[in-house]
């Protein structure tokens, strides 16, 4: 166990770059910054530095429910495990006794050699008029103490979810992500699916070609580009589908970002001065305001930081290759975040502000990025074949971007340390776009 | 030997140890899938093993206490193996996870007119559905829906292909080119919809152009064909034309950054026209960036696919002009 675990370890920390310095003009000198390694190394749990968590195999109750029982149980796990907000102790260790319900626990059972848990999951499936019902608990087994017993009704993957994001809000006092959504573009329409990949369905259509999903922080907007017209402009929908508004303009308009209060910024081409700079307005495309002024260059790909509603990362090629630069909503105070040669696009502000991640590379070859604001310390996240576009999921523990390293473009997921990764689509996805 | 080493060696080496070393009665059994996820119509490899058993059933059906089935399942199944000796029960199961089969793309193409009079243009109009690259033979590969006016010299068949996760599908539409037999009657020209006669006329007067890797800027040749094109728009008949610059990049680049640069590609075109006499309010810009790019190797413009071919802006009638003889 032990040997495994400092592999794993090692395998981490291979993945990250040496530190490297960035431009932190105009802003005064920082107090030491904690490690970024270290930093990140303490928000994804692996197996030995966190509490142990035990989920039984849910009981099926009601004849006929053995089906959803087994999905209940997959889904529930891989729930859990990508959460990473604890190590999960392999089944094969578990006692032979099922586990239906909280007078079948045996508590030194699963708090003593092997297991060691800290908490066990476990509970039953029953069949209520149709329904299907989940009675799910959590045991702390050291202190033997109940932590959860609730009641989950309705779709069996979805009562999986809930209860698996019951479960990280217990042990960690934070939302989780399992019934968070991402949409995506496959082909030439936008998808919304739920976050592991499964349950995928339409979004309005517009046209012949979109592009570009950005949803809004709190998950109630979903901005897009559309050729509908012959020109590329901006549509905000709600996210049921709703038409909101949109640009109009007879030059390209693109890459639209929602800020927490409600406004859209976008970039276009609409200035006269041959460039493309970005602009704010109203959620519905209204009022638009020039933030950027570079004759003949181009700033494209506008993030609100979710968290202050204030600052926009974007990318400019104003000093030669595209950067990824920073600027106060108003467009004061425009400056490069990170500056390191190369080529980067597509910056994404985590939930919380503290990171922005982006797409960076050159020469045909692209990886994602992880850069901490505060010190402007970067990590590689991803090595394998090309990889564009990341979003943050709610929580900023996790990112999604687009992969080709399968032969074509799909979406894929991580740790915010580069583990973990998986591919959640399989007929092709690009421009992930994660909320709530 | 003492009782806790004995157990801790078995859980060690192995988990099926463990059982035999408490010593309990009860039948095992195991099961086991050659894979947990699959596509519609691929198959799974279900194989079991039991000891102690008298009964042996997968997923209620009696079968061998040690065996192997080969399913094809439709949905996600869980297949339970259930080893029964008396009253004792021992069960394993494991879920294979089936993806639905990706939908086979499907596609139409047609032809606004099937037969014209040569120097007349036709519009092309396709949709598909469940396609990832669609390509037309003559056009070269085109959004998975959209319409593109041609005139083609000669009578053509546009072959179209749709390929996706499901397969690859064709379609056809043939356009006949008949000479001119003398007067005909024209329709009647309306202000709202594009002319074809004009459409086609227009791009032979105004021509794609290319561009550097990484480069906005226009080449000498550039700024040749526009100089040509200008010509012709600034003439009096064609200064009602409205038309649409379409900037495109080679696929090296970020699909998001490269939107950018395929505008400036098109801004430049822009610019210099405008500096023709081509007032700028005729002349809508977009970008495509990489979307269009079929190039896996720099060679020439002249030349699809190429890189070279790829960056270029495109110049399509939107509307205007007046309506004349061929």
């Amino acid at each position: 166990m032990k040997i495994k675990a400092s592999f794993l370890l090692c395998s981490v920390l291979a993945i990250f770059l040496p530190v490297l310095s960035v431009v932190a003009e105009r802003q005064p000198a920082q107090p030491p910054q904690e490690d970024f390694r270290k930093q990140i190394g303490t928000i994804i749990v692996t197996p030995g530095n966190g509490p142990n968590l035990a989920v039984a195999d849910f009981i099926s109750r009601s004849a006929g429910l053995e089906a959803a029982t087994g999905t209940f149980n997959q889904v529930l796990w891989a729930d859990l495990e990508f959460a990473a907000v604890s190590g999960l102790v392999g089944r094969s260790l578990y006692p032979k006794t099922l586990v239906p319900d909280p007078a079948s626990l045996k508590f030194d059972e699963w708090s003593g050699d092997p297991i060691k848990a800290d908490y066990v999951a476990f509970g039953n499936l029953q069949n209520t008029g149709g329904t299907v019902s989940a009675d799910t608990y959590l045991y702390d087994v050291k202190t033997k103490q109940q932590l959860i017993a609730s009641r989950h009704s309705g779709e069996t993957r979805r009562i999986a979810h809930e209860f698996a994001d019951e479960v990280v809000k217990l042990l960690t006092g934070r939302d989780g992500i399992a019934t968070s959504k991402i949409a995506c573009v496959v082909g030439d329409s936008i998808k919304v699916m739920d976050y592991d990949g499964f349950n995928q369905r339409n979004f309005a259509g517009d046209g012949p070609m979109v592009r570009f999903p950005q949803f809004s922080p709190d998950g109630r907007y979903l901005a897009y580009v559309s050729f509908k017209t012959g020109v590329a402009n901006v549509v905000v929908r709600s996210a049921e589908g709703g038409l909101i508004g949109g640009t109009n303009f007879t030059s390209t308009t693109t890459s639209p970002t929602i800020s927490s209060s409600g406004q859209l910024a976008f970039s276009s081409a609409i200035s006269g001065d041959g460039s493309m700079e970005i602009y704010v307005s109203n959620l519905d495309g209204s009022g638009a305001r020039r933030l950027t002024r570079t004759p003949r260059g181009i700033n494209i790909s506008p993030r609100w930081n979710p968290q202050t509603g204030r600052e926009i990362a974007f990318i400019s090629d104003r000093a030669g290759t595209p950067q990824v630069y920073v600027m106060d909503s108003s467009g004061a105070n425009q400056r490069p975040l990170i500056a390191r040669g190369g080529q980067a696009d597509s910056p994404s502000w985590s939930p919380d502000g503290r990171y922005v991640a982006f797409t960076y590379g050159g020469a045909g070859s692209f990886q994602i990025f992880v850069a901490d604001v505060a010190s402007g310390q970067l990590l590689q996240l991803t090595s394998q074949g090309r990889n564009e576009s990341p979003t943050w999921s709610p929580d900023s523990r996790h990112l999604s971007f687009q992969s080709n390293r399968s032969g074509r473009w799909e979406v894929w997921q991580a740790h915010i340390d580069g583990s973990g990764q998986r591919a959640i689509t399989r007929g092709g996805g690009r421009s992930p776009t994660w909320a709530k | 030997m003492d009782t806790k080493y004995s157990r801790l060696a078995a859980i060690i080496f192995t988990a099926s140890m463990l059982v035999a070393v408490v010593g309990c009665a009860k039948p095992k059994v195991q099961l086991q899938v050659s894979r947990e996820r699959l596509q519609q119509g691929e198959e799974v490899r279900v194989s079991w093993s039991s000891k102690d058993a008298k009964k042996v059933t997968l997923n209620g059906n009696p079968v061998d206490k040690t065996g192997a089935q080969v399913f094809t399942p439709d949905n996600t199944t869980t297949y339970m193996a259930e080893a029964t000796r008396g009253d004792k029960i021992a069960r394993d199961s494991k879920v294979v996870a089936v993806d639905p089969r990706p939908a086979r793309p499907t596609i139409r193409i047609s032809a606004d007119q099937e037969a014209i009079t040569r120097g007349q243009s036709t519009t092309l109009r396709w949709t598909t559905n469940n396609a990832d690259r669609v390509t037309i033979s003559e056009l070269g590969t085109v959004p998975s829906s959209g319409s593109r006016v041609v005139s083609p010299s000669q009578s053509t068949t546009y072959n179209a292909t749709a390929v996706g996760p499901g397969g690859t599908e064709n379609a056809s539409a043939r356009v006949t080119v008949t000479e001119d037999a003398g007067p005909v009657d024209r329709p009647r020209t309306t202000n709202t919809g594009p002319n074809p006669t004009i459409a086609a006329i227009f791009n032979q007067m105004v021509r794609p152009i290319y561009f550097e890797l990484d480069k906005s800027d226009l080449t000498p040749e550039s700024r040749d064909t526009l100089r040509r094109g200008a010509q012709w728009l600034t003439q009096a008949p064609n200064r009602s034309i409205v038309f649409r610059v379409e900037g495109n990049c080679d696929p090296r680049g970020t699909e998001e950054y490269n939107i950018g640069l395929g505008e400036r590609r098109a801004q430049s075109a822009k610019e210099y026209l405008a500096s023709l006499g081509v007032e700028a309010s005729r002349i809508q810009t977009v970008s495509y960036g990489k979307e269009r790019a079929s190039g896996t190797t720099e060679g020439a413009p002249a030349q699809a696919p190429s890189w070279a071919h790829d960056r270029r802006d495109d110049f399509i009638y939107v509307s205007g002009g007046t309506p004349r003889n061929p």
